[in-house]
């Protein structure tokens, strides 16, 4: 199965910005919905939320800084915004049989050169998609990216994000709306949706000392989930360490034009 | 008194010291285009693209710490990216700049205009960002010169390298904002530069300049903010007048290339007691996330000369020989630097980042800030149809008085804050705007009006058909009603002159020569332009007492005292002297040995950059308040970055200060 996650390239060309431009995938998918995975349930719900500075995650609109605002709704998440931090939100899921892709909005928001701030995409504890929180990588704005999850097909998974920023200059990560979305088979052009089971909040694991090795005591997940994950629901992913994750490929649904338009 | 002439007229090639006379190539050169990259400038269309606006910098501050702090907070990185600096049918040029950290869509050449408000202080996060992707540092994009007083952060620190090859290490950065009224720790002093943030600085390497980490911890202490690495937090209170100011690096012995490279931007400051009440002024101004090609009827214009080449990039001088042929032997076998030139003329002219663009205007008037952005170039502005400019500001703010003139006559560096009245300019004429300064160091004019070449003759202006144009505007119709005000029956905010000096000081502008072994005296050839002070022993016969940057502080103003500086220039060319913290006035102009005269119209209000011209004694007035570690230099960049410049210290030694005795 081809990992794809399609990028549209922030073409690293820092120039006045052209709106609009909003690609689209394809047409019919059917949308599996994340225990509150557009965080409208606000904090406390669906997600295990965790931060090593102890900063609340998941926040109401009033929260975010000045020109940030929800993507969707009133609620949306914050990860890091100060140095020395580690932060994260994860849930359990169970991945959809066909073409199954995570897709969330997020936006980068960071005062650090490349090279010291990250986020990472976890599977069942493992990377398996990096990328760097930096000036050069900032957004500006919700850009929608999407991961390919083919590889954990029929499996229930621990999805986690993650972000870590160094001793300065800190990278703010923020996130809405994500949903595990059940792409289309290409040889079948009519979308046959099968209606795969969501997550059920049962599966919602507590953090792991393996996952936070930097957590410090004084600061517990706010895990609201009733039972821990079992070795049952978080299965070992098949060919998914940190090296796969240069093959998938990030879909940033915005573009930037330098100024040449006229 | 040696003549400048001397040494451009003349070079030396071969081993066996065959002499060419170099003023027939500057002559012929100046008729055709002057030399610069593998682009011909005369290749390049003209006014087949639009002049950009640039918009007003969007603030920042969103992290944990800054959330819900003062609004006037920026987080400005400096990055390299391509931009079509030239017009779309050539390549786009790798340039740096500066942009709002957060807005990706900020990042541009020249950057973003920085809007303060008066007595709001501005609080700005400096991030030097020339990294790569993988966190590697991008090394400069033009050819350091390792042998002049520079940064040198492989050490040793803020001193000259004996290494005749061109650096390619990590660049050091610094931002001055130029104009502003700001304590020490905040002004950008040129050995208070910072490295990126990079992971492969090399560890024997200096991360900071001499004086950062004194200026770090005085900052820490005032405010209460850390320098993070690779960045640096500057405060300006903006307790000054209503103004035109501009930011651009100030790295010692690298701003000529720091600057040329893009990274330069306006910073306006608007209210107050001294600035224009109502809608008395063409307005309104670019603003955050204005449409870069808009209608507005403020503008600011930003001036500089550019070259080259055919791939789209940057051309600047990688040896001496480009200068005057000059052929070595060079440091470390003789004290000629290798790289280093001492003036750079590029051969095209950009406006906001364009070459030659044109601006719509309509029958109406418009104000337009210029700000001359050129290395060493001194502009000559005038209207192709001879339509006049009311100037009604300069570096200090609004003059006293509106002053109608034909011509702007200006420095690198200096600002004029004009209004041009289009109204009566019938619809569908093309006016160029024409640069009649000259290809070379300007000396000064001839009574007639033409430009002296210092010996009693002309010099050419500017090729007529490339640094001789530098924009177009094309005038339509009025889209809506004019409310500004006639210009010349303005009312310009009071003036309050300064008070009574109590020190008259001297100092002086000198050229450091040197004669190539076998050569004569008549072929001695530049390597420095200098300041010092002046020796009166003699009164008929001042002499220059050259001092460079690391000589001991020699202009030591108590913490409130009016000075009035007398700036002797020893050399054969005109100078732009600027002084940090301050604004100064021209007293007056005498040539030394000569009668005085008084300033010009537009040099009445106050100002920060003075024309020094050749041969004669230029008077200042300041009071110099804020007490720290300034310096004061010449603005064309070359010279300041090959000991031009020198540090000057309003009141005593700062506890723990760099370099300080016992």
């Amino acid at each position: 199965m081809q990992a794809i996650l399609w990028v549209m390239a922030l073409l690293g060309i820092p120039a006045l910005a052209f709106p609009g431009a909003e690609n689209q995938i394809s047409g019919s998918l059917s949308v599996v919905p994340l225990a509150n995975g557009d965080f409208e349930s606000g904090p406390g719900s669906g997600w295990v939320e965790y931060s090593q500075l102890g900063y609340p995650i998941i926040l109401y609109q009033r929260d975010f800084p000045a020109g940030v605002n929800p993507h969707g709704g009133v609620y949306a998440a914050w990860l890091g915004g100060d140095n020395a931090e580690m932060a994260y939100l994860s849930q359990v899921a169970t991945i959809p049989g066909t073409n199954p892709v995570l897709t969330y909005w997020h936006w980068i928001d960071s005062e650090d050169s490349c090279g010291w701030d990250t986020a990472r995409l976890l599977v069942n504890d493992s990377p398996v998609w990096t990328y760097a929180l930096c000036i050069a990588k900032n957004t500006g704005r919700w850009v929608k990216v999407s991961y390919d999850l083919s590889a954990f097909i029929g499996q229930t998974v621990v999805l986690k994000i993650r972000i870590d920023t160094d001793a300065s200059n800190p990278s703010s990560l923020y996130l809405d709306d994500f949903t595990l979305e059940s792409a289309p088979n290409p040889s079948t052009p009519t979308p046959t949706a099968t209606s795969t089971p969501t997550a059920t909040a049962s599966h919602t694991p507590t953090a792991t000392a393996t996952s936070t090795p930097t957590a410090t005591a004084s600061h517990t997940p706010t895990s609201t989930a009733t039972s821990t994950a079992t070795a049952s629901c978080t299965p070992t992913p098949t060919g998914t360490p940190t090296a796969t994750a240069t093959t998938g490929m990030l879909y940033l649904h915005s573009i930037y034009l330098p100024l040449v338009r006229r | 008194m040696i003549s400048r002439r001397n040494f451009i007229k003349l070079s030396m090639a071969g081993a066996g010291g065959l002499l060419l006379a170099t003023k027939g190539k500057y002559l012929h050169l100046a008729q055709a285009a002057i030399p610069g990259g593998s682009l011909d400038p005369n290749l390049i269309p003209k006014y087949g693209w639009e002049l950009v606006k640039p918009p007003a910098m969007p603030s920042a501050g969103r992290t944990r710490s800054t959330k819900g702090k003062n609004p006037d907070y920026y987080v400005i990185a400096m990055r390299q990216f391509s931009q079509q600096v030239l017009p779309g049918s050539l390549p786009m040029t790798t340039v740096w700049s500066y942009g709002s950290a957060n807005h990706p869509e900020s990042f541009n050449y020249p950057a973003f205009s920085i809007e303060a408000r008066w007595n709001r202080p501005v609080r700005v996060k400096w991030v030097n960002d020339l990294v790569d992707e993988n966190g590697d540092f991008l090394p400069h994009l033009l050819p350091v010169d390792q042998t002049v007083h520079w940064a040198n952060p492989p050490g040793p620190r803020d001193h000259h390298s004996m290494d005749p090859s061109p650096y390619l290490g990590p660049v050091p950065m610094v931002t001055h904002v130029h104009g502003a009224h700001v304590s020490d720790e905040s002004d950008g002093y040129a050995e208070a530069w910072w490295l990126p943030k990079a992971r492969n600085i090399p560890a024997t390497y200096y991360k900071e300049g001499t004086w950062y980490d004194f200026f770090k911890g005085k900052f820490a202490g005032r405010y209460g903010v850390q320098w993070e690495p690779g960045t640096a937090t500057f405060q300006y209170p903006n307790d000054q007048r209503a103004t035109t100011m501009w930011y651009h690096d100030h790295t010692l012995g690298m701003t000529r290339l720091n600057v040329y490279a893009g990274p330069a931007g306006f910073y306006l400051l608007r209210g107050g007691p001294h600035d224009m009440q109502g809608n008395q002024l063409p307005g309104p101004a670019p603003s955050i996330g204005s449409d870069p090609f808009g209608t507005f009827y403020e503008i600011p214009l930003a001036i500089q000369d550019r070259s080259f080449n055919d791939d789209g990039s940057l051309f600047y001088p990688d040896s001496r020989a480009f200068f005057d042929e000059y052929p070595g032997p060079y440091i470390p076998n003789s004290p000629v630097a290798p790289i280093w030139n001492p003036e750079f003329f590029g051969n095209t002219m950009l406006v906001n980042g364009r070459t030659w663009p044109f601006l719509n205007v309509e029958q109406r008037r418009y104000r337009f800030r210029f700000l001359n952005g050129c290395d060493s170039r001194f502009l000559i502005l005038k209207m192709d149809n001879n339509l006049p400019f009311y100037q009604i500001g300069a570096e200090g703010g609004f003059l006293p008085a509106p002053v109608q003139l034909s011509q702007l006559i200006m420095s690198p560096a200096e600002r004029a804050d004009v209004i041009v009245d289009f109204t009566n300019v019938p619809v569908g004429t093309e006016i160029t705007l024409l640069n009649l300064g000259p290809d070379e160091p300007f000396k000064g004019f001839n009574p007639d009006g033409s430009l002296s070449d210092g010996e009693g003759g002309t010099m050419p202006p500017s090729d007529t058909l490339t640094t001789g144009q530098v924009m177009q505007f094309r005038v339509g119709p009025a889209l809506n009603r004019d409310i500004s005000q006639p210009a010349m029956s303005l009312v310009l905010p009071a003036f309050t002159p300064l008070p009574a000096h109590s020190v008259t000081r001297q100092v002086s502008l000198n050229e450091e020569m040197y004669m190539p072994e076998g050569m004569g005296m008549d072929e001695m050839i530049p390597i420095a332009a200098v300041l010092g002070t002046v020796d009166l022993t003699d009164p008929a016969n001042p002499a220059g007492q050259p001092l460079k940057w690391m000589d001991p502080i020699s202009e030591n103003p108590a913490p409130g005292a009016t000075e009035v500086w007398e700036i002797y220039n020893f050399t054969a060319d005109a100078h732009p002297i600027h002084l940090h913290e301050v604004m100064f006035e021209v007293i007056d102009r005498q040539p030394i040995g000569g009668a005085s005269r008084l300033p010009e119209a537009w040099e009445t209000g106050t100002k920060d950059t003075v024309i020094a011209y050749p041969g004669e004694i230029t008077r200042i007035k300041s009071t110099f308040d804020l007490p720290g570690q300034y310096v004061w230099h010449c603005h064309i960049v070359e010279h300041e970055d090959n000991e031009m410049m020198r540090p000057y210290r309003i009141g005593p030694e700062q506890p723990g200060q760099p370099g300080m005795m016992g």
